[in-house]
């Protein structure tokens, strides 16, 4: 996290998984690896959680190491693509209004105000983990 | 000129007949305080029609902030496991909007005619939601006299939207309360 004129910025990692562009919370990131270094870590492919007909895993794909709590290992989410990373305001980033945030399995957006162009959903990474499969092979 | 052309400007001149109606309506309601009174009349109050499949429904617009169509809305950014009727993220002028297909939700398929398709705009505090609707009719004044509590045995399709009933050119209308969707 980076600090500016007393204020807080939020940075942001935006990934691309079977077409989606989702933003993560870098707090919620250990570390990014090529998927070649990966040996005996749960992995969550976030193309196959997106779009079930889409295989798991492939050498091919870019991953981030999430943290999952303070005391156990993390997982590593599979990607397409790794974006950009932008610091935010929290004013950048907009919840869901209760209604809306019962069904669909995002924290928040990020806003075009944030210069990534488009409207990004952010990924609620705990949620994520807790209703994703966990513990597809990579192949 | 072409037929699709005429139809084309028919519905401009349609849009700007809603837009200006409702921008007289709620300049009419501030002016009022949010509703005028009338010994004959009763409270009247305002509101917006429009249609869900073949049912014509109502709402009151006091939580309307406007109505646009849906190619005024930015590109429409699509959201994962999200359920079919939440069509996704779309930005107007700078506020983030997520976008319901209301027949979606109600379970009666798509909106389909995306040229008569309108986003109603309601909120709630600083909440904000666009509902896609088929197609928006008119905005109309309504005595108190004439909104009674709806059934919901008689609406079942309204869900838990059904917020009262008007009496309209001889028939029971149903109201609904978009806000819901917020909550």
């Amino acid at each position: 996290m980076a600090l500016s004129d007393g204020g807080r910025l939020i940075d942001i990692l935006v990934v691309e998984a079977s077409g989606f562009k989702v933003g993560l919370l870098m707090s919620e990131i250990l570390e990014l690896l090529p998927t070649e270094k990966l040996q005996g870590v749960k992995v969550l492919d976030l193309r196959h959680h997106f779009n079930p007909s889409i295989q798991v895993g492939s050498k091919k794909l870019s991953s981030v190491l999430l943290r999952k709590s303070k005391d156990q290992e993390g997982v590593q989410l599979l990607v397409d693509r790794l974006g950009d990373i932008y610091s935010v305001t929290p004013e950048a980033i907009e919840t869901f209004p209760p209604g809306v945030a019962r069904v669909i399995p995002f924290w928040a957006v990020i806003t075009p105000r944030a210069g990534a162009g488009d409207v990004v959903p952010l990924m609620d990474v705990p949620r994520l983990l807790s209703k994703a499969t966990i513990g597809g092979l990579v192949r | 000129m072409s037929d699709k052309t005429a139809q084309s400007e028919q519905n401009v001149v349609a849009d700007d007949a809603i837009s200006s109606r409702y921008a007289e309506l709620l300049s009419a309601r501030q002016n009022l305080g949010g509703e005028s009174g009338d010994e004959d009349r009763g409270v009247l109050h305002q509101l917006i029609l429009f249609k869900l499949s073949s049912k014509r429904v109502a709402m009151a617009i006091e939580h309307l902030r406007e109505v646009v169509p849906l190619p005024k809305i930015g590109g429409i950014t699509p959201i994962p496991t999200a359920p079919e009727y939440v069509m996704g993220l779309g930005n107007l002028r700078g506020r983030v909007l997520t976008l319901i297909d209301l027949h979606g939700y109600l379970g009666m398929g798509r909106v389909t005619n995306s040229e008569l398709a309108k986003v109603l705009v309601v909120y709630e505090g600083k909440e904000q939601l666009g509902i896609l609707v088929e197609e928006v009719e008119d905005i109309v004044e309504a005595s108190d006299r004439d909104i009674h509590p709806g059934e919901p045995s008689l609406h079942p399709d309204l869900k838990n939207l059904l917020d009262a009933e008007v009496m309209r050119d001889g028939g029971l209308t149903p109201m609904v309360d978009l806000t819901r969707m917020l909550r």
